[in-house]
């Protein structure tokens, strides 16, 4: 979901992926970069998302992802059902106690 | 997982491996431009990015079958330990080959004698209903009798019914005998098969029949009349029917056939 979310503001090749998953949690989530690369293969061969290698702001051959409709669609469906569970635990823990 | 993975794995492996370098190269350009010498950028990229090894082979297993790829390499491993003895394995796989051999063999002979179907039209359709005599304390039954037959044959217009009983020996020569057996004239009809060569007529059952007609097998015709193939109509030979009753005999009363 993360990787999805990542990809909406545009295609991404995967060090930036997982720069953006690590500034935008605040350095909170902290992922080893090369884990993230079968999760993108994983979500590719699902259709989620599409592959091209193009080049970076580097000047160097990088393979970029983008969201595909499905991805979208995945996407909307997900955090639909994070933002669910997220409330449900949320009523759980209730109010802070003192 | 797309059939396309599972053929291209290999270019899938190299394309990972230039894209994992791609990350390498890009993230070793942020280490530098924050300041840090080329090699401890070198050493700390690669420490983000961790075990590549591990990241490839996830990768390669995700486009796998792995039941395929582990009965293939269970495959290669037979091969080797087989060749490393080879006389050994021959006698195996011979003992082994002659065996399924054998009990090919003689399920082929059971399947044939025991579970061919008979060689008539629908023979699934076909029931055979015996008749007999039971032994009461008191009395004898008898179990089905002519008259059932003829009932039931008048209870159920649309199954056909035909009597079948066993008959006496016939006298051929002074050393040869024939079983025969008694039939009405559905019996060919509810087979489904028609006798090659002749056939009763409806004469031939009439309650004042003196001449009783008779059919041989094509076996017998051929063997003891001397029949061959049977010149139809249009003067070509016609192929024997197997099981067939195939001539047309006249019996007079002592029961010795004479061809007509």
């Amino acid at each position: 979901m993360l990787v999805l979310r990542t990809l909406v503001f545009g295609p991404a090749h995967g060090h930036t992926v997982a720069h953006v998953i690590e500034k935008t949690s605040e350095d909170a989530l902290q992922i080893e970069h090369g884990s993230l690369y079968p999760a993108l293969h994983r979500l590719e061969a699902r259709g989620f998302i599409a592959s091209f290698w193009g080049t970076s702001e580097n000047n160097r051959k990088a393979k970029y992802y983008r969201l595909t409709a499905s991805g979208r669609r995945d996407l909307s469906r997900e955090r639909g059902r994070w933002e669910s569970l997220v409330q449900a635990v949320t009523r759980v823990l209730g109010p802070a106690m003192e | 997982m797309p059939w396309s993975h599972l053929w291209r794995r290999r270019e899938r492996d190299e394309e990972l491996v230039r894209e994992l370098d791609s990350y390498l190269a890009h993230e070793i350009d942020d280490q530098v431009a924050a300041g840090r010498t080329l090699e401890e950028a070198q050493i700390a990229a690669n420490r983000k990015l961790g075990n590549v090894t591990r990241v490839r082979e996830e990768v390669y297993e995700m486009n796998s079958l792995r039941q395929v790829e582990s009965l293939g390499r269970d495959v290669r491993q037979a091969i080797r330990a087989l060749s490393r003895t080879p006389w050994y394995s021959f006698t195996v796989i011979t003992v082994v080959a002659l065996g399924i051999a054998l009990a090919t063999t003689v399920f082929a002979v059971v399947d044939g004698v025991l579970f061919e179907p008979l060689p008539y039209e629908r023979p699934r359709n076909l029931y055979s209903v015996s008749g007999g005599f039971r032994r009461l304390p008191d009395f004898v039954m008898q179990t089905v009798s002519l008259p059932d037959v003829r009932a039931w044959m008048t209870a159920a217009p649309d199954v056909r019914f035909t009597t079948f009983s066993i008959g006496g020996l016939l006298t051929i020569s002074d050393n040869e005998y024939l079983r025969s057996a008694d039939v009405d004239p559905h019996f060919f009809d509810v087979l489904g098969v028609q006798p090659l060569f002749g056939g009763f007529r409806p004469d031939d059952f009439g309650p004042r029949t003196t001449v009783r007609p008779a059919l041989v097998t094509y076996r017998v015709w051929q063997r003891r009349f001397g029949g061959g193939l049977h010149p139809d109509r249009s003067g070509r030979g016609r192929p024997p029917h197997r099981g067939c009753a195939a001539r047309r005999l006249r019996l007079p009363a002592s029961g010795r056939p004479v061809c007509p």
